[in-house]
Parts: C-alpha cells; sequence; structure tokens
C-alpha cells in the first residue's frame, strides 16, 4: 500500500462506477490502491452505520469494519461482478459481526464495552444517547436484546433498505425466504417491543 | 380483540412489509376498520423511526488500521506469521468454528479434533459428534519452516491440497510439513513401472467444465462437455488412473455422463445420459450443494450423501436405502452397502414391506429392470429378462409401482406388468392419458396411473378399461394404502378427497385454497387423517371427526411459512419450513378443542429444507445451501 492511497480521491475515480473500480483494484500498481481507498471512502458509511447498529458499540464496528474491509480486500478477485456490491460488503460485514458475536463470544465483553463506553462522556456513543429520547434508547436496547441474526435481518431490511432478493443475496437463501426470516424476526421484535411499551391504544 | 392482538403482533412485519399478500391484506383490512390498531400502528412506526440515523462516517484511523494491515500483505494471517510458510494448514475450532493459532490448540486425545482450550473446557469433552472424549493433548514439537518446493508446477498445489476437509486435524497433529502433505509425494528417483498410476487428479471442489479443461490441457487434445453440464459440481474426488481417458471415463460416470473417446477426426467428449436431466445444474460462481441426511428416532442426524444430481429412494418399511449418482445405483440395507448396479436410474420403487426394490436402469440397448433383495444373505439381484421397454425421446420419466404379485411398469407408451416370475403383461393400448404419468400401488392387484389432469383405476388381475377421474389441473396427491383406499388431491383452488372404492362418488371438497394454492398434500396411510399446504401454511384434518387443525411452526411469537408435508407409519406427520422440520403424532392431537402443544423442531438447518420423506431407520432430510464457489483442482503425473 503507497502513501497515494491516503490522498483524496481524483476526480476520475469519483465517477467511476463500482464495477471500474473493483476491476481497477484487481490491476496490480498504484491504481490498485487508489481504486481501493475510494471503494473504501464510497461504502465505509453505510457499512460502519450498520456494523454501528448490528453490535451497538463503537469500538466493536471498528474491528468490524477493518476485518470487513481486510476480507474484502483479499477477496475481490472472487466478487461477482453481477452483484451488487453494496449488498456483497454488506453480507461480508453481517458475517464478520456475527462470527464476532457467535465465534469468539463478544457478547459478554460488549456488554461491558458498552457500559464502558456509555460512562465515557466525551464518546460520541454517549453523546448521542444523552441527546436520544427515552424511546430510542429503550428501542435500541429491544433491538440489541434480539438474536445477532435477527437483529442483522431488521437492520438489512429497514435501516439499509435492501429489497428481500438482496437480503437473500446476503444471507444465502432465496427472496422467499428472507422474506420469511424477516417477517418472523419482525414478529420477535414486536414482542419484545410490546413488552417495553405496551400498547396505549385500547384493543 | 383478539383480532386486534393478532394484528398487533404483525405490525413490524407489516411496516417492513415482509407479510405474505394474504396476510398483508388482512392487517390492512383490520387497519382501515380499526382505530385503535391504526394509532397501535404508528407507535410501532415511531419505534422503527427511532432506529433510524444517517449513514456514520468512520474515524480516520479505520482507514490507517486497514492501510497498515494490507500493507503488511493482505492482511493478518497469525498462523501465516507464526510459521513463516507460504502454505499454512488453517485450524478451525470444532466447537465455536472459530480460527486457531497452533500456539494455543488443544486436540482431542482420542480424534484429534482442534478446538480452543477456552470451547473444551466450556464443553466439557470433545465437541465432535459421536467423540465425547474428555482428554487433550498438545503438539510437542515446533513446527519448523519448510523450505519452498522446488518440483515444477507445485506452487499452488500444497495449499490447495491441505484445504481438503478433515486433513487439518491429522495433518497439524502429524507436524509434517505442510507442503509435503499429501499421497502424491513419490522419491525423486521413483519411475512409475508398467501397470502404475501415472496420472493423480485430486479435486476439492471444481466445476466440471474446469476439472475437464485441466485434464486437456494435460492430455492430447480437447474433450466437449455439454453445456448444461458444464457447472455440474465435483466434490471431494480423486483418481490414480494410467490415462487421462480412464479419468474421464470415471468422471463421466459421475454426473450421470459417457465418455467417448476421440475418434477419427472427432474429438473426445462426454455425452449426455438419461440420468443427466437430474436437478439443476449450479449457476456459475454460485453453487447449491445438497446433503441428504438421514435423522434417526434418537435425533442425530446422518449425513448421508453430499452433492447435487442423485435420487434417493428409502423402504417406507424395512431397513433398505437406494441411492442414485446418475450412472451407478448404490444399495444399503441398515446403512451397510450391500449392492450396486451400473447404470443411470430411471425409476426406484420399494415393496410395500420394503423387502424388495424395483430399479429401472439405463442401458444403451434399452432400460432394464433389475430387482434386489438387500436384505437377503447374500444380497440377491435379479434382472427381469425378456423385457422390452421401448426408449422415445422427449417421453415422460418412467414409473413403477409394485401390486400383489409384480411390478408395474409405465415407460413412454408402454404401460406393462411384471409378475416376480419374470411374465411380462401388456395392458395392450397405451395409457390414455398424455404427459407426465406417475404409477402408484393399492392393495391387491389394483394401481392407479397419474396424469396431468385425471387418475385412472387400474386392476391388472382384469382386462377391464380402467376408471377415469378426472382431476384439477396441476393437481398433487396423496393416496392411502389398505382395503379403504382414498385419494386426497389438492388443485388451485381446493383439497378434496375420492374414495377409490367407489370412484363414481366423485370427488369430495374438504377445504378450501387461498390464491397461492398448495404445494404439498398428504394422507395418512390409513386414510384416517390428511394434511396440506395453504400458501405458507399448513393445516391437518380429521377425515373421520370432519375438523381441521392450523399446523404450527417456529416460536410462540414468530410462525415460520412452512413448505411440505408428508406421513409416516402409525398416523404420524411430518411438515417442514425452509428451515425446521417438525414431527407430531395426528392421534394426539386434540382437534376438538384445538389446544395442542406448539411442537419442537426435530431438525433445523440454516441452508433450504427441500425434501422429507419416511424411511425405517427415520426421516430422510434433504437440504440445500448455496454458497460462493472456489475451484480447487490438482493435476500431477507421477514420474
Amino acid at each position: 500500500m503507497t502513501r497515494s492511497a491516503k490522498r483524496a480521491p481524483s476526480a476520475e475515480g469519483r465517477v467511476l462506477g463500482d464495477r471500474a473500480l473493483v476491476e481497477r483494484c484487481l490491476k496490480a500498481g498504484q491504481d490498485k490502491d487508489q481504486a481501493f481507498a475510494l471503494l473504501y471512502e464510497r461504502h465505509a458509511p453505510r457499512v460502519f452505520g450498520f456494523l454501528l447498529k448490528l453490535t451497538q458499540s463503537r469500538g466493536a464496528a471498528e474491528d468490524a469494519l477493518q476485518e470487513t474491509f481486510l476480507r474484502v480486500y483479499r477477496s475481490l478477485d472472487r466478487f461477482d461482478s453481477q452483484r451488487d456490491l453494496a449488498t456483497w460488503l454488506l453480507q461480508i460485514a453481517r458475517y464478520v459481526a456475527i462470527d464476532a458475536f457467535r465465534i469468539e463470544r463478544k457478547v459478554k465483553r460488549l456488554e461491558e464495552r458498552r457500559a464502558g463506553e456509555a460512562q465515557e462522556s466525551g464518546s460520541p456513543s454517549a453523546a448521542a444517547a444523552a441527546e436520544s429520547s427515552e424511546r430510542t434508547r429503550l428501542v435500541q436496547a429491544t433491538l440489541g436484546a434480539l438474536h445477532p441474526e435477527d437483529r442483522s435481518l431488521l437492520l438489512l431490511r429497514h435501516y439499509q433498505g435492501l429489497s428481500f432478493r438482496q437480503i437473500g443475496e446476503a444471507v444465502d437463501c432465496s427472496a422467499r425466504t428472507a422474506q420469511n426470516r424477516v417477517g418472523a424476526a419482525a414478529r420477535r421484535f414486536q414482542a419484545a417491543l410490546r413488552a417495553r411499551f405496551p400498547r396505549r391504544s385500547p384493543q | 380483540m383478539k383480532v386486534c392482538q393478532a394484528v398487533d403482533a404483525l405490525l413490524s412485519a407489516h411496516l417492513l412489509g415482509a407479510l405474505a399478500g394474504s396476510e398483508a391484506a388482512l392487517v390492512e383490512e383490520h387497519l382501515a376498520g380499526c382505530p385503535g390498531c391504526r394509532a397501535a400502528q404508528s407507535e410501532t412506526a415511531e419505534c422503527w423511526e427511532a432506529l433510524d440515523a444517517p449513514p456514520c462516517a468512520p474515524p480516520p484511523e479505520a482507514w490507517q488500521a486497514i492501510q497498515a494491515r494490507i500493507g503488511r500483505g493482505g492482511g493478518d494471517d497469525p498462523v501465516r506469521e507464526e510459521a513463516g510458510l507460504e502454505a499454512v494448514i488453517h485450524l478451525a475450532c470444532s466447537f465455536c468454528r472459530g480460527g486457531l493459532t497452533r500456539a494455543e490448540t488443544l486436540y482431542c486425545a482420542s480424534c484429534l479434533a482442534p478446538h480452543h482450550g477456552e470451547c473444551f473446557a466450556e464443553y466439557g469433552r470433545c465437541s465432535v459428534m459421536g467423540c465425547g472424549e474428555q482428554r487433550v493433548v498438545r503438539p510437542s514439537r515446533a513446527l519448523a519452516p519448510t523450505p519452498a518446493s522446488d518440483s515444477p508446477g507445485r506452487g499452488p498445489w500444497p495449499l490447495i491440497l491441505l484445504a481438503l476437509g478433515g486433513l487439518s486435524a491429522a495433518a497439524a497433529f502429524s507436524f509434517s510439513p505442510p507442503a509435503r502433505l499429501g499421497s502424491l509425494e513419490r522419491p525423486p528417483h521413483h519411475r512409475s513401472e508398467p501397470g502404475e498410476p501415472i496420472f493423480q487428479l485430486d479435486v476439492h471442489e471444481a466445476t466440471l467444465g474446469e476439472v475437464v479443461a485441466s485434464l486437456a490441457r494435460e492430455g492430447q487434445g480437447s474433450v466437449e462437455v455439454p453445456p448444461q453440464s458444464e457447472h455440474c459440481l465435483i466434490r471431494s474426488a480423486s483418481w490414480r488412473a494410467q490415462s487421462r481417458d480412464e479419468i474421464l471415463r470415471d468422471l463421466a460416470e459421475r454426473v450421470g455422463l459417457r465418455f467417448e473417446p476421440a475418434g477419427a477426426g472427432v474429438p473426445a467428449r462426454l455425452v449426455p445420459t438419461p440420468a443427466s436431466a437430474l436437478g439443476p445444474l449450479a449457476p456459475e460462481e454460485r453453487v447449491v450443494v445438497d446433503r441428504t441426511l438421514l435423522l434417526g428416532e434418537g435425533g442425530q442426524p446422518e449425513l448421508l450423501w453430499e452433492g447435487r444430481g442423485q435420487r434417493v429412494a428409502a423402504a417406507p418399511s424395512g431397513l433398505g436405502l437406494a441411492l442414485s449418482t446418475g450412472a451407478r445405483l448404490y444399495l444399503y440395507y441398515g446403512l451397510r452397502q450391500v449392492g450396486s448396479a451400473e447404470g443411470a436410474t430411471l425409476a426406484l420403487a420399494w415393496s410395500e414391506q420394503g423387502r424388495v426394490l424395483a430399479a429401472l436402469l439405463d442401458a444403451p440397448q434399452g432400460p432394464r429392470l433389475v430387482l434386489f433383495w438387500p436384505g437377503s444373505e447374500e444380497a440377491l439381484q435379479r434382472e427381469v429378462t425378456g423385457l422390452e421397454l421401448s426408449r422415445e425421446p422427449g417421453a415422460s420419466a418412467p414409473s413403477l409401482a409394485w401390486v400383489e404379485d409384480g411390478i408395474v411398469v409405465a415407460q413412454g407408451g408402454d404401460l406393462l406388468k411384471v409378475s416376480l416370475g419374470g411374465q411380462v403383461h401388456s395392458f395392450g393400448a397405451p395409457p390414455s392419458a398424455p404427459g407426465q404419468r406417475r404409477l402408484w400401488g393399492l392393495s391387491g392387484q389394483r394401481f392407479v396411473l397419474q396424469s396431468e389432469r385425471a387418475l385412472e383405476l387400474w386392476d391388472a388381475a382384469t382386462s377391464r378399461r380402467p376408471i377415469r377421474c378426472p382431476a384439477p389441473a396441476g393437481f398433487r396427491l396423496s393416496l392411502s394404502r389398505g382395503a379403504h383406499p382414498r385419494a386426497l388431491v389438492a388443485g388451485q383452488d381446493e383439497v378434496s378427497l375420492l374414495d377409490l372404492n367407489a370412484p363414481e362418488a366423485g370427488w369430495s371438497p374438504i377445504a378450501i385454497l387461498g390464491p397461492g394454492g398448495s404445494r404439498s398434500v398428504g394422507i395418512s396411510r390409513s386414510g384416517a387423517f390428511a394434511a396440506w399446504i395453504d400458501g405458507c401454511e399448513g393445516y391437518v384434518r380429521d377425515l373421520t371427526g370432519g375438523r381441521s387443525l392450523r399446523l404450527s411452526g417456529g416460536s410462540a411469537a414468530a410462525e415460520e411459512g412452512l413448505e411440505g408435508v408428508c406421513w409416516g407409519a402409525d398416523e404420524r406427520l411430518v411438515y417442514w419450513s425452509s428451515s425446521a422440520v417438525y414431527r407430531i403424532d395426528a392421534t394426539e392431537l386434540h382437534f376438538e378443542t384445538g389446544l395442542n402443544r406448539r411442537p419442537w423442531p426435530v431438525f433445523v438447518d440454516p441452508g433450504r429444507v427441500r425434501r422429507v420423506e419416511w424411511s425405517s431407520g427415520g426421516l430422510l432430510i434433504t437440504t440445500e445451501r448455496a454458497r460462493e464457489r472456489r475451484a480447487r483442482i490438482r493435476l500431477a503425473r507421477i514420474d
């Protein structure tokens, strides 16, 4: 990786599509690093936002973001150019985050981390928490209490606005199954939500 | 009130557009007339809005860290760094599937499965199914860096070999330098003797096209592959042979093709056989792998088969199991292979008691009928001679069914009965029903020929013309056995029942179906219970009491859409969603009150459950998983 990758992307790079960027990334030389930097710049905010919601910890999201883009860098030669790059990135990010939960059993560590971050007065999440309403906090807690698989499905649908076909691509199933899984996750979320927010209106 | 509760549970799914059409319409209809639920919907929508946030830029340090890790050579690989090798073994913990470094790895003292120390302690014993060893061992020698091999063409192959499943644990424990692993290595002075294999082909995972291309590069001239078979997946296969053609011949057989060597001016080629049409083939980089498992009563799934293009038939009683790879039929009895036969399998049928298997196998001179007795001491098999079956191009798939003293065969325009003594009786004029046909055996000499628009009831003991019962287009059929057989049919609009002893009475509707129609239908063996899938919901009906129940899938909070139903012996019902299989005993269902325990799934799979059948050993489950594919082929000349 050369220093040129740290420079602001060129105007030419800005108009390049994802596929062209991937093609450049696959070529050797300086172009490769610059193209990967552009690719990161274009997609990192979306992926980071997704990871932040999924892990509910800024530190863990940063770790996962690094791991995601490293895996992307190593696997670009296997990217199917017919696919949507953003969906592929979210697929990898989801695997990374769920691996973090499942494999390294970081859940407890994450809880500690979240608690620690909440106490750090200057941390962005603490500041955000202070500004957010009680509702936001509770809704996020409800989401955080779901199984990571469920959480990722709901985030892919609601936060990332993916179609069921794209979600199916990201989680390796058909669009119909993706719809069923999102539906099932939404029902679990709704049940958990009701436990925290009893319905105000009469039934 | 109850409707409001039910709708309330669906509000999030409705907001996400994840409800099926009929459910969404019901929710919308209810919301239009219920102010309370409309308010609840607004509250739910506000909760979802609370989750909204603009894309968040990661801190600059994140990119710097990624750059630093990329700069170190494509990412941190502690194993690679530790070993100082180009080729390394990637170990994964058998419990948590996480990566392992050599220093932290503990191995099961019995099966050598690698574990994290923490994981082994947490599980308390080896986590490999069926092992349970409580002791561990550690490597006692340090891994020394290995000089790079200078063999021509060896560059990437060690890595490929090392990726072969199952080698990792044993290889790691033997401390052999990874580049030396594999059975191919010969001393440099070794020369092949006449009769010894001179080619070695190892395929971890690759398409047929890729494997053939690698062989074509090695041999003389190209090899043609049918385009529809190019993406057929070859997995975990190995050949040692004296010639390229020898490998190609066996390779073709595995995927249901036939190898034709090069002739005068004609290149070598693989040509389709009837079995080549089995199952859809995988698209380019995304492969679908079928796994067929046997789930015993103890709930432990046993992998029987992995790969696509096979046919599996389990005897409904007895212990027989037939597995077809396309070019060869393998016969199992109690999970022990007792025989095999050459030829693509065109149709299979077990006798009612599960003692005899009838198989229609393809052969160059035409289809041949072979009978197997897998439970006999010598696993007898006998070919029925004198049976001349036509093979019409484009004809529908043949079908077999057992009757009291023989087998009925529907093949092309032929409809024949072959008695166990070998006599062949033709039913004269070809079946009147056009299109795809399927045979169902009933008790005695009766059988049913199913066509696209009708059922025909035949009696093999008489020469009477069949009784024809028209049925809805594209219907699904299930038949009960016994003295009072019934046919259960699901069309697009309704589920209906026909008494096969009194077919003139016609069909009796028992349920109206939703817009999606039914994908699956089943009647219990005694004919007392029926089950069907309506859209993504399943129902079971007591045909004697006339009451129905909805089948539940998933937890109470989240119902799963159901995909199929089937009945086993003793009125036991199995139904499945895309990810789970459930089993209930119909005689224990409370049809009158509807108060039933929600069953636990007996099997859960992260892929997609495609098919479930009963067999004597348990449930035969075929699942499907799609994933990215990486070609891994190694072709070497041994000399």
